[in-house]
């Protein structure tokens, strides 16, 4: 694996991003026909889908367009909920909702900044599914956001080649796992509870952090972006 | 670092150089190779007498494994000191002690698995958590620790915060082995978790104005561990760990600075505190060595 050195090649900014997957170039929103038409030839006719997928692209540009997805669904829920609070927060909870929303616009702006052209569309986020009016559901809902954004990025941080941006997401994947840990301590302040699922054993690894692949987080997710569908077969397994 | 632990690493730096100790240099293929990213070499060091030390995957390891046993030792003291045993937090301490144990379990597979043969594992108690060094006339520097659920906290969301920010650092040093990468990554997750838990446990049961990610808000931690300044200073000088995250700025493709002044305008306004908060900084390996050189 080479790795480009942030002190080294002023030059390595542009060229990573040159190599990427022409599909991850600006909002590409292919139909889903398309696509499909690209699958080999002994598939079986494919079933019509209507969705519109939102492909993220390969390489690098692929991971930052997945984790600037995951930011952007992030920032966009604590935006909504301070926009209109509900009426049962208790004391605290919009200080600490005001310092989230900030964590995950800087994230999203970091993210959305790197990708420069390559940059996957702003994704309209559709809340109907979660309730955003009671304290209960603006918890519940913030705590599987964080959850899935720390074991999301844990599952594809080893995968990201460029060192800066390697750097920079090991950062933002810290303060994720902070965010969960804070949100489960906020709901349930019981001994251990910040730990309890996020923290796996799959030996030889004991005690680690939980990992979701690209395809379980936007699956889990896929109700906060329709119509839109997102494509995560391009990104890197291995 | 012992002499010949130097020598190795400054001829890893000049490869290929003079003859290795066989074990070693066979750790450092199994562990991937890695000097740090290639960053020593990309710098252009010339000769190893100029370059600086080098960071190899192997030291790495051994560097979190050294820390693993500190703070699976320091829970270990906790869970026996009589000041603790009413503590309202007791079984996270128990769950704390068995990741760090765990964690440590796994390091020491993996230098084993390198062929390296790891530091046995230590006989609680084997760390001294005052700062005397374990010599008696040395001054006390954390009389707390121990004594009271308050002076506990505050030590240990500086170690865990430490933890997790050291972690980060020697991460980058691992990046040729993907997956030992992927192990040192989850585990760093689960530090921040520790140390983020602890920040509210402070908060809710000592009073302390902490937050639970490090922030410039928060009431600095008296006593406040030391480590070297960077960039270092002459006469040196030390400063809080905190210091290290109070960082505000970020590069990414390449040598790009992220533009933050123009970025966060607007509807993309934040707070003061909230850029230096958004990210969690890595202590560099010196910093670390440092740290854990305070309690043995």
């Amino acid at each position: 694996m080479t790795f480009s050195s942030s002190s080294d090649k002023p030059t390595a900014g542009p060229s990573w991003g040159r190599r990427a997957f022409l599909q991850a170039t600006g909002a590409t929103a292919a139909s889903a026909a398309l696509l499909l038409a690209g699958c080999s030839s002994d598939d079986p006719t494919p079933e019509p889908v209507n969705t519109t997928l939102v492909s993220l692209g390969s390489n690098d540009v692929g991971l930052l367009n997945y984790v600037y997805l995951l930011k952007q669904l992030q920032a966009a829920f604590y935006q909504k909920v301070l926009d209109n609070p509900p009426t049962d927060l208790q004391a605290g909870d919009l200080a600490f909702l005001n310092d989230l929303r900030d964590h995950e616009v800087i994230h999203r702006e970091t993210l959305r900044f790197a990708l420069g052209n390559q940059a996957i569309t702003t994704i309209p986020i559709d809340f109907t599914t979660v309730t955003l009016t009671t304290r209960a559901g603006v918890l519940a809902t913030a705590k599987r956001l964080e959850d899935l954004g720390s074991a999301g990025i844990a599952g594809i941080l080893r995968l990201v080649l460029d060192q800066s941006h390697f750097a920079t997401l090991l950062k933002i994947s810290s303060v994720e796992n902070r965010h969960s840990t804070f949100i489960r301590d906020v709901l349930s302040p019981a001994a251990g509870t910040f730990a309890t699922d996020v923290v796996v054993n799959t030996p030889p690894l004991l005690s680690v952090a939980a990992t979701q692949t690209p395809a379980q987080v936007t699956a889990n997710l896929a109700p906060f972006f329709l119509p839109l569908s997102i494509f995560t077969d391009s990104l890197p397994s291995a | 670092m012992n002499l010949l632990s130097l020598l190795n690493r400054l001829s890893v730096a000049d490869q290929p150089a003079a003859p290795a100790p066989a074990p070693r240099r066979q750790a450092l293929r199994q562990l991937g190779q890695a000097v740090a990213a290639g960053l020593p070499l990309a710098m252009g060091a010339g000769s190893p007498a100029q370059a600086k030390i080098k960071d190899t995957a192997l030291d790495a390891v051994q560097l979190l494994l050294r820390l693993e046993d500190l703070l699976a030792d320091f829970y270990t003291q906790a869970l026996a000191a009589p000041a603790l045993m009413a503590a309202p937090f007791r079984a996270d301490l128990t769950l704390l002690q068995t990741h760090q144990q765990n964690h440590a379990a796994f390091l020491r597979q993996t230098l084993r698995d390198a062929g390296v043969t790891p530091p046995p594992a230590p006989t609680s108690p084997r760390y001294d958590f005052s700062g005397r060094r374990g010599n008696p006339s040395n001054p006390i520097l954390f009389p707390t620790v121990f004594t009271g659920q308050n002076g506990f906290l505050e030590m240990a969301q500086q170690l865990e915060d430490a933890s997790a920010a050291i972690y980060q650092g020697q991460a980058a040093f691992i990046i040729g082995n993907r997956l030992l990468l992927d192990a040192v990554l989850r585990m760093q997750a689960v530090e921040a978790r520790h140390a983020a838990h602890l920040r509210t446990l402070r908060r809710t049961l000592s009073g302390a104005r902490v937050k639970s990610w490090p922030s410039r808000a928060d009431a600095a931690p008296n006593p406040a561990i030391q480590v070297p300044s960077q960039p270092a200073t002459t006469p040196p000088s030390t400063t809080s760990i905190y210091a290290f995250e109070a960082n505000e700025t970020q590069i990414m493709s390449g040598a790009r600075l992220v533009p933050y002044a123009t970025l966060l305008t607007g509807s993309n306004l934040v707070q003061t505190n909230a850029l230096a908060e958004a990210f969690d900084e890595p202590l560099p390996t010196a910093q670390a060595t440092a740290l854990l050189n305070i309690f043995g």
